[in-house]
This record gives structure tokens, C-alpha cells and sequence, in this order.
């Protein structure tokens, strides 16, 4: 079986410019109801794909991404510029997504990295079968990270998804959740640390499907 | 204390320590990478379309602003006071043709027409009347003289 097909993925034309984004934010800030469906339109896929790893299921993920959007126009004229939009509406997302699994209780079981001698933590990957080259994965592997990152804690989780997914810089990150920029790189390693045991088990056939 | 443990614990790294951990990250770069091909959502139609409804009703052009009251007031004032002048007018006075029913209204018609028959009498028809009246094209009242 072929875990992944070697199409690169397309993330350009998702994404706003800078100049037009700019013109919007300021179009934005007046209340302009139709610059901001254009911002929605660039960012409703990326938010609700944060939401839907950070939330428990897809309704939920749902209703925080409509509120993301509602408050953020709400609340675009307090919108400075000194970080970026897409920074402002992920710290949005993730304030949104950290208070609704805080009410539902729901913090998963992290999984500790197995007690490793010194030298051997280091990561394996050249034998997972799977080319370093930007990749494209078949929907089985996508499960099964989805579900690796399912099991992390919330702030191993956010981390990864800011960082590898959202392709946020580690001082982005560390301004957005407030944390030292040591510690972000440490919940990255840590995540990308988890998420490898947990493909490890899956191409072991210890991970159901 | 290894320097997994610190990391776990988030203490503070020894430059060995966060030179292990810059390598680490940089090895695991390609799981970065997996993650990064994760496919992007697709919002429905629906959830679009509940989103953009929400939007207009947070929007300032649907919230009834200040500035717009007096003028609504106005309007309203000027609404009242149209009604009350309507209906303060006393009823109008019927014309009586407007307040009979349709039979009334023939046998009035044709005593109307009974009675100019009486006034005039029965004469020359419309033609005959109009033909007296304009003369005969063909000869004028000269014409008749040597009679």
C-alpha cells in the first residue's frame, strides 16, 4: 500500500496577498460587510480545520468557526495591526476552542514519550517509507494523524497545528499563547514526538482504522 | 534529570540540552510536513449561508441608529395627524344616483325621459332635426324667393 502520493500541496491560492488583505482590514474596521466575507472566504477552511483538531466533533467546530468570524467582525475596529489578521483569528479560535473543552472537561490522556536512553529519542523517519518531499496523504494516514493528534493534550496540540499546519513562526506562537519561545519548540518536539509513536503503532498494526 | 524530562517538565534547557532539542526538531521536519499535507476543510453551503445571516444581523446597517429616530417620529406624527383629519371630516352628502341601487336608478332614467318627451312633445327625429336645422345642402332660402 502507497501511504502517500507525491502531489504538492496548492496553499498559495488560499491566501490573500498582503496589499488586498490590507486594503480589506481597513475596509473591515468601517464595518464593511462585504470586504469581510472575502476575509471569511480566505479563512473559513483554515479556521474550521483548527477548530474541527481542537474541538471534539464537527458541530462544535462548526459553531466556534461562525463565532470566530462573528467576533472578529464585532470586534474589527479594536483590531490594531500589530499582529497579523491571521494571527488575531487563530488567537481567537484558540481562546474559543480552549474555553469550550475547559467547560467540557475534556482533556485527553497524554501520551508519554517511552523512557528512551540517551541518544536513541531521536526521530526514526527515513524508515517510515514516506519521501521528506512536500507529500500529499491518502485519506487512511490522514486518519490516523488526525486521530494521533486527537490524543495529544490541547497545548502539545495547539502547537503543532499553529506551527506545522498554520506554518507560524515560533515567536508568532509564543506572542499568540503568551508562552516563552522555549517552551514552544519544546510542545513542539513533544507533539511531533507523540504523533511519531502513534504512526509507529499504526504501521505496526497496532492502530485500528 | 534527562533532557526529555526537562523539556516535558518545560525547565529551563542547559545549551547542550537546547542544542539536542533544535536537532530534534530539525529531524522531526518531515512529520512537520505530514501535517502540513493534511487536507483543508470545506464549509458547507449551509453553514456559509447561517454565518453570512449572522453577520448581517450583527451588521451597524441593520441596527436602528440614533440619528434615525426623529425622523421616525416625525413620520409617525405626520401619519397620526392625516387619520385625524380623515376622520374628523363630516360623511359627504351622497348624490342621489350614488345612493340608489341599479333599479332605482333605471325607473329614474326613464322618467327623466318621459318627461322631456313631455316638454318637447314628439317631433322630428335627430336627423330630420338636424336637416332643418342646417338646411338642404342642394338650395338656400334665396332659392326660394320668386316663389
Amino acid at each position: 500500500m502507497s501511504y502517500i502520493s507525491g502531489v504538492s500541496r496548492l496553499d498559495s491560492n488560499r491566501r490573500l496577498d498582503s496589499a488586498s488583505e490590507h486594503a480589506l482590514v481597513d475596509q473591515c474596521r468601517r464595518q464593511n460587510y462585504e470586504a469581510f466575507g472575502k476575509i471569511v472566504d480566505a479563512y473559513q477552511g483554515r479556521v474550521l480545520g483548527f477548530a474541527r483538531r481542537m474541538t471534539p466533533n464537527l458541530e462544535e467546530a462548526h459553531d466556534v468557526t461562525q463565532e470566530v468570524f462573528l467576533r472578529a467582525f464585532q470586534a474589527f475596529s479594536k483590531f490594531d495591526g500589530r499582529s497579523s489578521l491571521r494571527t488575531w483569528l487563530f488567537r481567537i479560535a484558540h481562546n474559543l476552542c480552549v474555553d469550550k473543552s475547559r467547560r467540557s472537561e475534556r482533556a485527553p490522556a497524554e501520551t508519554r514519550i517511552e523512557a528512551v536512553n540517551e541518544g536513541e529519542e531521536q526521530f526514526d523517519i527515513s524508515d517510515m517509507r514516506w519521501s521528506p518531499e512536500a507529500v500529499m496523504l491518502d485519506a487512511e494516514l490522514q486518519q490516523v494523524l488526525d486521530s494521533g493528534i486527537a490524543l495529544m493534550s490541547e497545548k502539545l496540540r495547539s502547537v503543532l497545528l499553529l506551527h506545522d499546519r498554520e506554518d507560524m513562526g515560533y515567536e508568532e506562537i509564543a506572542q499568540m499563547l503568551e508562552i516563552p519561545i522555549g517552551t514552544v519548540k519544546s510542545r513542539l518536539f513533544l507533539a511531533r514526538a507523540h504523533l511519531q509513536q502513534h504512526l509507529k503503532k499504526y504501521w505496526a498494526g497496532d492502530v485500528p482504522v | 534529570m534527562s533532557w526529555i524530562e526537562k523539556i516535558r517538565n518545560e525547565s529551563a534547557l542547559s545549551q547542550g540540552d537546547a542544542e539536542r532539542l533544535e536537532q530534534g526538531l530539525m529531524d522531526s521536519d518531515s512529520l512537520g510536513k505530514m501535517v502540513q499535507s493534511l487536507p483543508d476543510d470545506v464549509p458547507s453551503m449551509a453553514w456559509r449561508s447561517a454565518l453570512n445571516e449572522k453577520l448581517l444581523a450583527a451588521s451597524p446597517r441593520r441596527r436602528p441608529s440614533v440619528w434615525r429616530w426623529p425622523s421616525l417620529i416625525a413620520l409617525g406624527a405626520a401619519a397620526a395627524l392625516t387619520s385625524i383629519f380623515f376622520l374628523s371630516r363630516p360623511p359627504e352628502i351622497l348624490a342621489p344616483e350614488q345612493s340608489m341601487g341599479p333599479e332605482a336608478m333605471l325607473v329614474a332614467e326613464h322618467r327623466e325621459s318621459v318627461a322631456a318627451l313631455e316638454v318637447s312633445s314628439v317631433g322630428l327625429g335627430m336627423e330630420e332635426s338636424k336637416s332643418v336645422a342646417t338646411g338642404h345642402p342642394d338650395w338656400n332660402e334665396s332659392d326660394l324667393e320668386p316663389l
